[in-house]
């Protein structure tokens, strides 16, 4: 389990996130929705250990973490367990695809595997290709098959469909629901709602860096806030 | 007397030039190496200690000719000082310390510019800092630096020719005593651009390959 409880952050003096909690279990997807500047990123870079919170605690399978961190050098990361796919992807440009998705195994390729995450992304004819000669939707699978070949716990998504069509965008989501039901837990940053919505088992409405509102995918239909609905409402329109 | 009858007869004198030259590049070179890569490393680490130094010597020595920075070390400091030093460590040090501040900034920028975000890519997949130095950090940078690097000391074998107006017996003094003697400039000085040539060509087109090779085009389509 991945639990987070009073995660607050500030970034300059501003208080980006206040006071979050959440937990998530292993097979479970959480989306986590709101407008531009809500703490979205912010949240996932938190918990994930990339940028430590202030104050809070946060638990990742047996490893606790209490914030503010004391020491640094002493921390005890969750990595590979728990990973992070980004929005810009940051595949190493000096390597070919396979050699992205592999460098992390350190020649310890379960090839099985492998040959699963391969096939799962449709990847074989642009394995021996250059970053920078492969597509954007080719890129943005690689960066979900580097991640998964790590046979993570945890799988944190920012905004990764945020650049591809709503086919392309469909087609990761249905993966995303393939490799929950695998066990991973998955967190799923996105302003997508309605695709969001579609394979989640629990949404999160973020705004102002606070937790508005939370619950099954029936809030995307229902919201109990005015806030969530103004939000819904725009989105709807926008589409 | 042709190209070829010069060189014979004036083999022993020519080489020794010649070793100078080398000598002299060797020094150039492997001090550029060494400290410019070490200085540049600790102006990306110390931005306002180390890093305002480099900035100001770099606008210094971009803003000083070469040949008044040579003939400055050699005659008016000297002399303040007190001191006689051989003309060729007085060029091999104006010549280093050049190339040092040109390697220094080669690694400053690229450690500047390398985006942080691929380190943090390999620190999620679970690589250690040292992985992430060696198997993503550095190939980067490398790749980066290496066509403006050897770019940079092609210019620095050319600029050991200024060592001879300090009386430095490198190859072009040598070369030009040779023409005092027997006044065949043609053929000396051809003599002497092959010989460059056939140097700085193959080290030109190797920073070329490099180029081709490692700094492909990144942007992503």
């Amino acid at each position: 389990m991945l639990l987070a409880k009073n995660i607050s952050k500030k970034i300059d003096g501003r208080e980006i996130l206040k006071d979050i909690s959440f937990s998530i279990e292993s097979g479970e997807i959480i989306s986590i929705i709101g407008p531009s500047g809500s703490g979205k990123t912010t949240f996932l870079r938190a918990i994930s250990l990339i940028d430590f919170p202030d104050s809070g605690s946060l638990e990742i399978g047996e490893e606790k973490y209490q914030f503010p961190i004391k020491q640094v050098e002493n921390v005890k990361y969750p990595y590979p367990n728990l990973t992070v796919v980004f929005q810009q992807f940051f595949i190493w440009p000096h390597l070919t695809i396979r050699e992205n998705i592999t460098l992390a195994l350190r020649g310890n390729v379960d090839k099985k595997h492998f040959d699963e995450v391969v096939g799962l992304f449709q990847m074989n004819e642009f394995l021996d290709r250059y970053p920078n000669e492969v597509s954007l939707g080719q890129r943005q699978r690689a960066a979900l098959a580097r991640a998964l070949v790590l046979k993570p716990k945890y799988l944190l998504l920012d905004e990764v469909t945020s650049a591809l069509d709503i086919e392309q965008s469909h087609l990761i989501l249905g993966h995303l629901k393939q490799i929950a039901e695998q066990g991973v837990g998955i967190i799923f940053v996105s302003h997508a709602i309605h695709l969001a919505s579609k394979i989640s088992d629990k949404v999160i409405f973020l705004d102002g860096g606070k937790i508005v509102e939370e619950g099954t995918s029936d809030i995307i239909i229902n919201p109990k806030t005015d806030r969530l609905k103004k939000f819904i409402n725009i989105s709807q329109q926008i589409i | 007397m042709s190209v070829w009858n010069i060189i014979y007869t004036y083999k022993e004198g020519l080489l020794s030039g010649l070793l100078v030259t080398l000598g002299l590049c060797l020094i150039i070179w492997a001090s550029g190496l060494l400290f410019g890569v070490l200085f540049g490393a600790f102006a990306h680490r110390q931005k306002k200690s180390t890093g305002w130094f480099l900035k100001i010597l770099s606008f210094l020595l971009a803003s000083t000719p070469v040949l008044v920075l040579l003939f400055w070390l050699h005659y008016p400091l000297q002399s303040i000082l007190g001191v006689v030093i051989m003309p060729f460590i007085t060029a091999a040090f104006a010549l280093s310390l050049i190339n040092i501040v040109g390697v220094a900034q080669i690694v400053r920028d690229a450690l500047d510019d390398f985006p942080e975000q691929y380190a943090i890519a390999g620190k999620v997949c679970g690589l250690n800092e040292k992985e992430i130095f060696s198997k993503i950090k550095l190939p980067i940078i490398f790749r980066q630096t290496i066509p403006q690097f050897l770019t940079l000391q092609v210019s620095m074998l050319q600029l050991t020719l200024f060592a001879s107006l300090i009386s430095v017996q490198e190859l072009f003094r040598v070369a030009q005593q040779i023409n005092s003697i027997i006044y065949k400039p043609i053929e000396i000085y051809t003599a002497l651009a092959v010989f460059f040539i056939a140097i700085c060509l193959p080290l030109n087109l190797l920073a070329y390959w490099f180029k081709n090779k490692y700094t492909r085009n990144l942007s992503e389509k």
